[in-house]
């Protein structure tokens, strides 16, 4: 928008007129050709229409396309790995007059959602549904309740924070989260963990890419108890890197029969700046050793460092730029993704961070 | 691939209870939470599906909406 203002300013009002035309039709084509933002559009619009002339239809249809735009916009924020957890939701209405019999076929849901003036609660409803009908399909048989209790309300605790909406967080806080960490002291031990893995920013970026792969790797399998204790080994293990005293070394290696995955932390900035990349080369290539099956790279942010030396800054950003490229030299290292985001550091200052994501196919 | 959930309105779930022919054990006050096994009324209804052919309601306690939803796998 600022550039259309300049172009008004600098260039006259027929550029100007032009470029705003341009950006209009840029906008709106981006809202159309967008299933979740023009659900958005249509719930807005709806919802007017449902104040001015209360009609049960209108206000049907601003709670299915609010609820289909909301939850299905922020789950793509929750983006990592190769898909998206959880799935998109779409809410149907059971359309259909009194007298004509309704068939519920095997398996099909219907979930009673409550009137306009609480869509909050109807949102909180819907995310906590497709949260625990869509992930970690195929592992949750052999997880115990509290721990994959703790991993749902999490993720829901997540999908609802991207969506923004004050009302619905605090509902799920008060009706759903407190009420289940209170009468389930298991469920807090995991939740608390798990919590603390979130807070560094591991959960949605590690935790549950990994747990995804597993559940991909033992569907179908026989249940055995080693496989749930894997699990919680994973997450005992991220929690310890997620808790770990500043300069403190801890395990960054896990392997287990079906998770094998390391982790190679970039917090030393005199370390990376003095040694260059050689160490993490060689971790790298300790963790091909091993055989893991995947690397995170997690670099945290040198903003404090740009304030007093920013040339320092500029150095650090290219030497992780460099480890990067010839981490990905190696001709069986691939990259699946790389994110950046806000965490909670050690001393509990909010740090922005970086996670690079290495898959390794060995010949 | 999308999750697709059926919805009722809150004032129309003596309706869909007509359509299933659950009326009368709705009316009756026959129909149990799954989970709980509290009676299911107009103000406690949270959701319903089949399951082996026979249709299954919880209620809207917390609790039991999440549990009711796990898929059994």
């Amino acid at each position: 928008m600022n550039i259309i203002i300049t172009l008004f300013k600098d260039y006259g009002l027929s550029i100007g007129l032009v470029a705003l035309v341009v950006f209009t039709i840029y906008y709106f084509s981006r809202i159309l050709l967008d299933e979740d933002r023009s659900a958005l559009w249509r719930a807005r619009f709806y919802k007017m229409a449902f104040s001015v002339l209360h009609k049960q239809e209108h206000e049907k249809k601003y709670i299915a396309n609010d609820i289909n735009g909301k939850i299905n916009l922020a789950r793509r924020d929750l983006h990592f790995g190769e898909e998206i957890l959880p799935k998109a939701v779409k809410v149907e209405w059971i359309e259909g007059k009194n007298g004509e019999t309704y068939d519920l076929k095997e398996g099909e849901f219907v979930v009673c959602l409550n009137p306009a003036n609480c869509q909050e609660m109807n949102i909180v409803k819907l995310a906590s549904a497709v949260v625990k009908r869509t992930t970690l399909i195929g592992a949750r048989h052999i997880l115990e309740k509290p721990l994959i209790g703790a991993i749902d309300l999490n993720l829901t605790r997540n999908l609802l924070d991207k969506i923004n909406n004050r009302k619905s967080l605090d509902w799920f806080f008060a009706q759903e989260y407190q009420p289940v960490i209170k009468n389930d002291p298991k469920l807090s031990e995991w939740n608390g963990k798990i919590a603390t893995i979130e807070e560094k920013g591991l959960f949605t970026r590690i935790l549950l890419i990994e747990l995804t792969d597993f559940a991909k790797k033992i569907a179908g399998l026989l249940p055995r108890a080693f496989m749930g204790g894997e699990v919680e080994s994973l997450i005992d293990f991220l929690y310890k890197i997620a808790t770990k005293p500043s300069r403190q070394p801890v395990p960054l290696d896990f392997e287990r029969a079906y998770i094998r995955t390391g982790i190679m932390l970039v917090a030393d900035t005199d370390k990376m700046l003095l040694k260059g990349i050689v160490p993490y080369i060689k971790g790298m290539s300790c963790k091909l050793e091993k055989m893991l099956n995947t690397v995170y790279l997690i670099v945290f942010d040198k903003a404090a460092l740009g304030e007093r030396d920013p040339k320092l800054e500029e150095e650090f950003n290219s030497i992780v730029k460099n480890l990067d490229e010839t981490i990905l030299g190696h001709s069986l290292i691939k990259k699946d993704f790389e994110v950046s985001y806000k965490c909670i550091d050690s001393k509990g200052k909010k740090r922005k961070a970086k996670c690079i994501r290495y898959s390794i196919e060995y010949n | 691939m999308k999750e697709v959930f059926k919805a009722i309105h809150c004032n129309e779930i003596e309706t869909i209870f007509t359509r299933l022919g659950l009326s009368d054990k709705f009316l009756n006050h026959q129909l149990l939470c799954s989970n709980c096994g509290s009676v299911i009324t107009k103000n406690t209804f949270g959701a319903l599906t089949r399951k082996s052919g026979k249709i299954i309601l919880c209620c809207n306690s917390a609790d039991c909406y999440t549990n009711f939803l796990v898929p059994t796998s």
